[in-house]
């Protein structure tokens, strides 16, 4: 692989942009460290492409900066910029094959030709296509043709490599394998990525750094492992993962200790730090830090409506009042409780985060 | 599904289509058929099978300078028909619908105006402006009558065009000037191509414009009508037959060129937008 240039410290500060009446980003800051693997996640509409587009140069943001290793590129075009995307269909150019289609950018560049044939040969290595030069785009599988997409982009050696959802019209197997390719990849050249993605078994697998978006902002942004087990607010808590978040009520004193009430219940549960001055909020629960024991043993008691075997593990959905809560077990672990028994909840307090909103 | 139609539903729709094509092809036929015979009648029956109207047609100075002004008004307004018809293309391309959609009504009204009345317009119009006729002002005349033709295919062929192959060429460092000359025109140049072979045949038959905006010289659709009303002269068998293959040629080659290249682009570009999709 190419030597990369040190650089691809990306700066967004305060960026907001509105198509007509929809408010697209509300206020986005957000920093990358060179050669960091930064991950965009949320659902459908919440602006995370839009912020990929501005940074491409596609679109422009009505208020804000994007700063490249201190340049500022809010308004350069994008065939200015030291940055190349990766598009979410490969949209490989139909009159050209997959060398062509690779060395692209590196003709528009005006590179000579043999280091164009060094360097685009160095890349369908790197991207495992040796021997598909001469293909032409609609001889490829999904998989083929999303890595001359990323050959495409990542031949120009950006400094920023932006990847719009690339894997999300994959098939599941060719999916998992493009995971692994796109980590080896980040690791090899040390470019700067910005991933865009709904997907966040995708974002847990391959990020160093995950912000979650959510109607235009940043929810929540930090490793892997702080978004999941340290959810900061209700969408963030639901959206990974699939926690059980459940209302709750600090009840006056805090005598009882750190406990909360679950709303509509008599139930308590232990949690960490509650802010002084707030009556009620969430409680996150992982299905997978949570305990079945016998109903009289716990604080939290309901009734078995569902255990469903997922071969690595069982699901138990119980109905605690009018609320329902995810139990993940090992096989073979409490195979007493079935539908319709009375079972104890017993949660992790470590793994019990209390949310405001 | 349904039920095969009775024989007799059968046999009618089968002599009602030989009936279209005998009316369709048996005048071509004959015009090719006569244009080979001796002097010096028009019509059967066939003796003296040669070349003979064909050697009176080169002979023949009006003739062929109707022809050559026919061949090169049809260039002249076929390019500018092309140049203009692709930047405008482009640009609706880009235009909001409502702008889009005003553009349409705009560009196409043209194929709604009667040509007498536009001939007459012009012809008026000319004459207001103190422009003498003369190749100029029927050049325009064509100009105004090939452009929204050309334009129906040339946006045909670039509202197909996915925007995101220009964004590609803007990623990987194109200025929107290469991104056309790069991209834009290696997919769609078929498409335009036939659009400017189907204006240069618009152009060498149009009559009631050209009457109107001419002046002094013709083409060879004004040649033809008033040879007619002199009488007839065979000669013209040959020219019609010359034409005929002139603008088959062109627009079988003009057709292969755009079904070839537009089927894979548009297989390709169907296939991707079922993977987004999904």
């Amino acid at each position: 692989m190419t030597q990369q240039d040190s650089g691809g410290r990306l700066l967004v500060t305060d960026v907001r942009k509105r198509f007509s009446e929809v408010v697209a980003l509300d206020g986005v800051s957000l920093e990358f460290r060179e050669g960091e693997f930064v991950t965009l996640l949320g659902p459908s509409g919440c602006g995370k492409t839009t912020l990929l587009r501005i940074v491409a140069g596609f679109d422009w943001p009505d208020h804000g900066t994007v700063v490249l290793d201190g340049q500022d590129i809010t308004r350069l075009p994008p065939y200015h910029r030291p940055v190349n995307t990766v598009f979410q269909k490969p949209v490989l150019l139909p009159h050209l094959d997959v060398f062509e289609n690779i060395a692209f950018g590196l003709r528009s560049r005006r590179m000579p030709e043999d280091s164009i044939r060094e360097t685009v040969t160095g890349m369908l290595d790197v991207v495992r296509l040796a021997g598909f030069e001469r293909r032409r785009s609609d001889e490829l599988s999904g998989g083929q043709a999303q890595r001359v997409n990323l050959a495409r982009a990542l031949v120009n050696q950006p400094r920023v490599l932006l990847l719009d959802e690339p894997l999300s019209a994959l098939d599941l197997q060719v999916r998992m394998e493009m995971q692994a390719e796109l980590k080896r990849i980040h690791r090899e050249t040390g470019v700067t990525f910005l991933y865009v993605t709904h997907d966040q078994q995708e974002a847990m697998a391959m990020s160093d750094r995950i912000a979650v978006m959510h109607e235009g902002v940043i929810r929540q942004s930090g490793t892997p492992m702080d978004v999941y087990h340290a959810p900061n607010c209700y969408f963030v808590a639901s959206f990974v993962g699939n926690a059980n978040v459940l209302p709750v009520i600090v009840d006056g004193d805090h005598e009882t200790g750190n406990r909360v009430r679950i709303a509509d219940t008599d139930v308590t549960v232990p949690v960490g730090d509650i802010p002084a001055d707030v009556r009620n909020g969430w409680i996150s629960m992982r299905p997978e830090t949570l305990r079945l024991t016998p109903p009289d043993d716990a604080g939290i008691v309901g009734s078995v409506t569902d255990r469903s075997f997922l071969g690595a593990h069982v699901i138990w959905r119980i109905d605690v009042g009018p609320h329902e809560v995810r139990v993940q077990g090992e096989v073979g672990e409490n195979e007493v409780a079935r539908s319709g028994d009375l079972v104890g909840i017993r949660p992790d307090p470590r793994w019990v985060r209390f949310l405001r909103d | 599904m349904g039920r095969k139609p009775a024989l007799a539903n059968r046999i009618l729709a089968g002599l009602f289509v030989t009936i279209v094509f005998v009316f369709l092809f048996a005048p071509v036929l004959i015009v090719i058929v006569f244009s080979f015979q001796g002097p010096p009648r028009l019509g059967p029956p066939l003796e003296d099978i040669g070349l003979h109207w064909y050697r009176s047609m080169f002979n023949n100075t009006v003739y062929m300078d109707a022809f050559r002004n026919t061949i090169v008004l049809a260039a002249i307004s076929m390019v500018i028909a092309l140049v203009l018809g692709t930047m405008t293309a482009l640009g609706l391309r880009r235009a909001g619908r409502r702008l889009g959609a005003l553009g349409n009504i705009l560009f196409f009204m043209p194929l709604a105006t009667p040509s007498l009345f536009v001939g007459l317009a012009l012809l008026a119009y000319f004459d207001t402006v103190g422009v003498p006729l003369s190749h100029g002002t029927v050049a325009v005349a064509h100009f105004l009558w090939v452009f929204p033709y050309f334009l129906i295919v040339a946006r045909s062929g670039l509202d197909r065009l996915d925007p995101q192959y220009e964004e590609v060429g803007a990623d990987l460092g194109l200025a929107p000037m290469g991104q056309f000359r790069r991209i834009v025109l290696p997919l769609t140049f078929p498409i335009l191509i036939g659009g400017a072979v189907l204006a240069f045949a618009l152009s060498t038959d149009e009559f009631v414009r050209t009457l109107f905006t001419i002046g002094p010289d013709s083409t060879i659709p004004i040649v033809l009508w008033g040879q007619f009303r002199r009488g007839s002269d065979p000669t013209v068998n040959a020219l019609a037959t010359i034409l005929l293959v002139i603008s088959i040629t062109a627009a079988v080659g003009a057709l292969g060129l755009v079904g070839a290249r537009f089927n894979r682009f548009a297989r390709t570009s169907g296939r991707s937008r079922r993977r987004s999709a999904e």
